[in-house]
């Protein structure tokens, strides 16, 4: 599996990312698609109508399904919280989601996940991929398969995959695999810009302009030796570079009114949900946003009122705010965790990690608003209906993209399928 | 270029006349420029210069760009064979190993992270290898056949460890890394596209690995390479269904056959989980001979292209790991060669890259000539050359012709023959069914026949006692009750008086038929079916019969006790009575007999008739199937020729093309389009050199060179030396002195290169490709632009090269050392003016404007490529 190869010289391979529009020089002249340009509702709508995205809610560490979407109150499993009703007549979830209740009209619920890997990393990785992980192939990551799968090729500088948390490189890593660095996600460390995107003090801006003019000059003067597709995908790779620089404000939520500031919150969570809305709103196809961390071993309950209720507030404003600008309808918005929480409450008031019955919320782009797919039994312990693993998840996240997840990725020459081909998307969950 | 003389072009000439004996004689080198030649009668590109070459060679085996100094100092040479002498000197440098360690460890490990081993050791193990030129043989068996049990030599099991010993992820890299052919997608079925690629062959790598695992049974100790003593491969495609069992195997080659019993050298123990067992036979060791004897084409094949590559930058397959026939070398001829001679030369890899090194097909400049100079010679090869290729295609055309011909005839045959085929397995299996039926009759005709033998001799032993006392009684009573005794005896109705009854199966031997005697002849023995079957009709209805002949029939033993006082007459009369009965149950059981033989007789002209339909049908499967045969034969025979035929009329119009688009690019009108097809196909078949990206290291360590961190680096590290050391004068003079400062020196270097090792991240970061993924991908991102943008570091290094030029005398000065230091050439005129604005622009701050020009020359296509 390999994204290009030297042999291959057709400028498809070699650009990168979306392929920049401008010439070698003089790109500030340009203003870029897809930025700035939904200061209004009406103009955001406009867009909806032709680019999905996609908005992933990770709760890290493993949130628990009986704290949320799955309560099971007045069981021995229960725990001490309540179900309250929601806007879906009939449909109850935990108490510690009173705002989310309330939006439940436009999302939906999958309650039973049956993944069985009670573990960080290999759940991480089966929710990420939406394959088991195997030593023999290494898979791209949610982000990367949509980032490419709704690539249309514009001529946007800006990544296609974008991870919000609290901490990371603030580079690019190197989690697309075979769908190559172009769709590699690129992390907003803190919700800071990408790395580099900012001059330094000790450089004067005149010091680059007078550089890059000097690089321009002695690019184009080998041009006439030789050149190919490699050779401008590299000059052009700068061009795209001063351009990120230029467009650094879509990163910056400070850009945002100070009432949608205050309505997200001053927290970590708050600021990049905002930040989320700010970057699909600016034409980006993929953002995960984290909130960290649900791996309550110990007093699990204290813990998840407290980080349940912090992820109430932002999440149901964001979900308002994507409806009421015309962007829930193209945008797809999923809070998943890499497992769920075990049923049996341990000695130390806490739930361990668990695989086998769990649930995740998500809505928007192509769901149907307000379903409830499959149950758990009484106490929670097992799927008593409907049992759906992470590859029916994987697809149907592609399907209610438009994007036919049976589809094969072509892969220089080789065909590759976008989701494990042993699952097939939810069907009754879609639109 | 354009100082050196294209003298190649005779050279070959002059070559193509030789015997193929003095060919074989010429070094490797030679002989390769020799095929590189006669593929290229429109000529190559000319020589490269001093200033590229000496570039292009550093990077190829240093992995960095010379110095400005040493550029200098080879300018200056003026000596003829000065490339050669360099090469050698490149190649004794310790260097060489170094680069050569980090090239191998890229491409056997791909930047795995580090779950089980550390990257370094094994690093410095490959490094070690190269610096004692240990054979590519040697070190893939020592690879493949590591367990990582011993602490010091544990890193050695880096390549199975990092692929968690996984037989699937072994497997797809045995084949991508020591045999060039990436089967990965023939792990489940052929592969789709690939013809060469069989899921056989994938399972014959897999069986090697089959028993191997990763040995890890207490998570906080590390983990080592295991090895079962059984456990077999199978496959069956997902596609066809078909399947099977596979031997260790390498691809086209013969099964080995495993002396392996299942017996262990250490068996293991389930009261000690920590001991590891070991196989008396290893399958991993079975792989390292299979592959470490150097014998397998494609093991040879790959390693030559790798090495190839590993010089020219580019394979003469590409990608590496995708050899088969429909992506064929770009020059075969020359990677023939190649396999067959790094085996001769017993994979001493040094000396192979010494003679890759020293050829003029590395020594061809990226520039193309205005005009191919073999033009005006392919002018009047060209009718020649397109008359035979239009030829070879004509053949090759009718024999593709007559190929779809005979494959139409092929399955025309077949289709016709398919009717009377099918026709025959419908007879045989009415045959079958006749018999059956026969078969089924046969059965009750038998029992019917073996009671009717009972009646029979129960009859007559009745019979002969009604005598015995007849006689008697005649002799008591001599008169007149005479005449009534013959009379039974004589007259029984219905009983035959044959002394000897026919009881002998009365199955008609139905003649053997030709096509199935063996199961006439087992119908025919088989001895008759237990018991008839109750819905057996004929059987049904017997049972009354003989069961009520039974029950009338006095059993005949037990019957001739007459009491001892009941009169010979008396016993007489009782004894008639029971000949009567059983001369009616033998009557009886006649009948039966007879029903039953009519009822199977009636069968027998069924089968007969089945079977000659079904002989006569036979007859004429066998005539279609003789034809069907030699049909097949021929077609097997002409698709071989076919595919010959095919490579050459391919080759052929590869070469008419390859030099009409030389004239296209020769002509006056400048033709773009054709001078950029020539510029890649030459480059592709290495007439012309090809620009190729540097790999993140040669990245990182030019930057470093270029801006004179390495420099700065090498002088620290003397220092640190004369400052411990506190050499005198005298000892500076001392030669033997001096050697051992520059070895210490060396020494140092090491931790140089610990230094720029922590450079290399946020390149390898930036431009390196995803860890496990193939590392040869070009991509450019704006990551990296911004990298070198605002990372600061290349910035910082812009600037300390900048400081020490700008205390040079004059600007001609500082723009060649600048040109020198970054590009390994001195700068042209407009260059030279551009420096001379610019600083003249900025005459307060000269150190700054020659940083922004430093940095914009590293961060130029010129240095991001080789060319």
């Amino acid at each position: 599996m390999k994204p290009c190869h030297y042999s291959c010289r057709s400028a498809d391979h070699v650009l990168s990312r979306r392929q920049f529009f401008s010439s070698l020089a003089g790109a500030s002249a340009f203003a870029l698609p897809g930025l700035d340009l939904f200061s209004s509702p009406a103009m955001a709508a406009e867009m909806s109508s032709r680019q999905k995205r996609m908005i992933v809610i990770n709760l890290a560490g493993g949130l628990s399904q009986l704290e949320s979407w799955d309560p099971k109150p007045g069981t021995a499993t229960g725990g001490p919280f309540r179900a309250i009703p929601t806007s879906v007549p009939g449909l109850h979830i935990s108490e510690l989601l009173p705002k989310t209740a309330k939006v439940m009209h436009h999302l939906a619920l999958v309650r039973s996940l049956n993944t069985n890997l009670p573990d960080h990393g290999k759940g991480t990785y089966l929710m990420n991929t939406g394959r088991r992980q195997t030593p023999a192939m290494e898979y791209p990551v949610l982000g990367a398969v949509v980032a490419k799968a709704l690539d249309t090729g514009g001529a946007s500088a800006l990544p296609g995959h974008i991870i919000i948390s609290p901490t990371g490189s603030g580079g690019r890593s190197a989690d697309s695999a075979y769908l190559g660095p172009k769709y590699g996600s690129v992390s907003l460390n803190g919700g800071k810009a990408p790395q580099y995107t900012e001059r330094p003090a000790a450089l004067a801006e005149e010091a680059s302009i007078c550089a890059n003019d000097i690089r321009r000059k002695l690019n184009d003067r080998f041009a006439l030796r030789r050149r190919t597709a490699q050779t401008d995908a590299y000059a052009q790779s700068y061009e795209q570079g001063l351009e990120l620089m230029r467009s650094r404000h879509i990163f910056d939520i400070t850009k945002e009114s100070a009432k949608d500031q205050e309505r997200y919150g001053s927290h970590d969570f708050g600021r990049h949900c905002l930040l989320a809305r700010r970057l699909v709103e600016s034409g980006i196809s993929y953002v995960r946003v984290t909130h960290s961390n649900y791996d309550t071993h110990n007093e699990n309950f204290n813990f998840h009122f407290e980080q349940v209720s912090e992820f109430d507030g932002p999440f149901s404003t964001l979900v308002t705010d994507l409806f009421e600008r015309g962007l829930l309808d193209s945008t797809l918005i999923v809070v998943m965790s890499e497992m769920g929480r075990t049923p049996t409450i341990n000695a130390n008031y806490g739930r361990d990690h668990w695989g086998k019955a769990w649930s995740i919320c998500l809505g928007g782009a192509g769901i149907q608003r307000g379903a409830v797919i499959g149950s758990t039994n009484e106490t929670g312990t097992e799927v008593k209906e409907r049992e759906v693993d992470a590859g029916h998840l994987f697809h149907t996240y592609l399907a209610a993209l438009g994007v036919k997840s049976t589809a094969r990725f072509n892969i220089a020459g080789q065909k590759v399928p976008m989701a494990d081909p042993a699952f097939e998307s939810i069907d009754e969950l879609l639109v | 270029m354009g100082t050196y003389l294209h003298l190649s072009f005779l050279l070959l000439a002059a070559l193509l006349t030789s015997t193929l004996s003095s060919f074989a004689a010429q070094p490797l080198h030679r002989q390769i420029d020799a095929l590189i030649a006669k593929a290229h009668p429109e000529g190559q590109a000319g020589l490269v210069d001093d200033a590229d070459y000496l570039r292009r060679v550093y990077l190829a085996l240093h992995g960095v760009i010379p110095s400005a100094d040493k550029a200098r100092e080879f300018f200056a040479d003026k000596a003829p064979d000065k490339r050669a002498k360099l090469v050698d000197a490149l190649l004794a440098d310790a260097q060489l190993a170094r680069w050569m360690a980090v090239s191998f460890d890229i491409m056997l490990m791909e930047r795995r992270p580090e779950a089980h081993t550390k990257s370094q050791p094994w690093r410095d193990w490959l490094e070690e290898s190269f610096k004692a030129n240990k054979p590519w043989d040697a070190l893939v068996r020592e690879i493949v056949t590591a367990d990582g049990v011993d602490e010091k030599t544990r890193h050695i099991a880096r390549w199975l460890l990092e692929r968690q010993a996984d037989p699937n992820a072994l497997t797809k890299d045995v084949g991508r890394v020591f045999l060039g052919r990436d089967v990965s997608c023939s792990q489940c079925h052929d592969h789709p596209r690939i013809d060469d690629y069989l899921q056989r062959d994938y399972a014959g790598i897999q069986a090697f690995f089959a028993r191997t695992y990763l040995f890890q049974p207490d998570n906080k100790k590390p983990a080592i390479v295991g090895e079962q003593a059984v456990g077999e491969t199978t496959y069956l495609s997902v596609f066809t269904k078909v399947g099977g069992d596979a031997q260790p195997r390498l691809p086209g080659a013969q099964a080995i056959a495993d002396p392996s019993r299942g017996d262990w050298l250490v068996a293991p123990d389930s009261k000690n989980k920590a001991l590891r067992p070991i196989p008396k036979e290893s399958r991993r060791a079975l792989l390292a001979s299979a592959l470490g004897d150097g014998k397998h084409p494609a093991f040879r094949r790959n390693i030559a292209n790798r090495l190839w590559a590993f010089v020219f930058g580019r394979g003469i397959v590409e990608p590496l790991d995708l050899h088969h026939s429909a992506n064929p070398p770009s020059n075969p001829a020359l990677l023939d060669l190649l396999a067959e001679q790094v085996a001769a030369m017993k994979f001493d890899m040094r000396g192979f890259v010494r003679e890759l090194a020293l050829t003029d097909a590395f020594q061809r400049s990226l520039d193309l000539p205005a005009m191919p100079p073999g033009v005006a010679q392919i002018k009047g090869m060209l009718p020649g050359l397109q008359q035979q290729a239009t030829a070879l295609e004509k053949t090759q055309g009718e024999l593709e012709a007559q190929f779809r011909k005979d494959q139409k005839a092929l399955v025309e045959a077949q289709l016709v023959a398919e009717p009377t085929r099918a026709e025959l397995i419908k007879l045989d299996a009415a045959v079958a069914a006749a018999q059956k039926v026969v078969d089924d009759a046969a059965t009750p005709l038998k029992t019917a026949g073996d009671l009717l033998k009972t009646r029979r001799d129960e009859h007559s032993a009745l019979l002969a006692e009604q005598t015995k006392l007849e006689a008697e009684v005649a002799s008591a009573a001599p008169a007149p009750v005479k005449p009534e005794a013959p009379k039974p005896a004589a007259k029984p109705p219905t009983i035959p008086p044959a002394p000897t009854p026919e009881v002998k199966p009365p199955l008609p031997q139905p003649k053997p038929s030709a096509a199935k005697p063996k199961e006439q002849a087992v119908a025919v023995t088989t001895p008759a079916k237990p018991a008839p079957k109750p819905d057996d009709k004929a059987s049904v209805e017997a049972k009354p019969a003989s069961a009520a002949a039974a029950k009338a029939a006095p059993p005949p033993k037990s019957a001739p006790k007459p009491a001892p006082t009941v009169t010979p007459a008396v016993a007489l009369k009782a004894m008639k009575t029971k000949v009567a009965a059983a001369a009616w149950a033998l009557a009886a059981a006649e009948k039966d007999v007879e029903t039953k033989n009519a009822t199977h007789a009636a069968k027998l002209p069924a089968l007969k008739l089945a079977q000659q339909a079904a002989d006569k049908v036979r007859e004429k499967t066998k005539g279609f199937a003789h034809g069907i045969d030699e049909l097949q034969n021929a077609f097997v025979a002409l698709e071989a020729r076919k595919e010959a035929g095919r490579i050459k009329a391919r080759d052929a119009a590869a070469l008419v093309a390859q030099l009409k688009t030389a004239l296209a690019a020769a002509s006056p009108d400048k033709n773009s389009e054709a001078r950029e097809a020539l510029t890649n196909a030459w480059s592709r078949s290495f007439a012309a050199n090809d620009l190729l990206p540097l790999t993140p290291e040669q990245l990182c360590w030019s930057a470093l060179q270029a801006t004179g961190q390495t420099d700065a680096m090498r002088k620290a590290a003397a220092a640190q030396y004369d400052a411990k050391h506190k050499p005198t004068a005298a000892a500076k003079a001392d030669a033997q002195k001096q050697a051992e400062r520059h070895a210490a020196i060396e020494a140092i270097e090491a931790s140089v290169r610990e230094k720029r090792r922590a450079f290399e991240g946020p390149f390898i970061t930036a431009f390196g490709g995803a860890a496990g993924q193939p590392q040869t991908d070009f991509f450019a991102t704006p990551e990296q632009a911004l990298y070198f943008e605002n990372g600061g570091v290349l910035r910082g290094w812009a600037t300390s090269l900048a400081t020490s030029i700008a205390s040079k005398p004059d600007t001609r000065a500082m723009a060649e050392e600048l040109y020198l230091s970054t590009l390994t050439r001195l700068p042209n005129s407009d260059e030279l003016a551009d420096v001379e604005a610019l600083l003249k622009a900025r005459p307060e701050k000269k150190a700054a404007a020659l940083a922004d020009y430093a940095w914009a020359l590293v961060t130029s296509v010129e240095f991001r490529f080789s060319h």
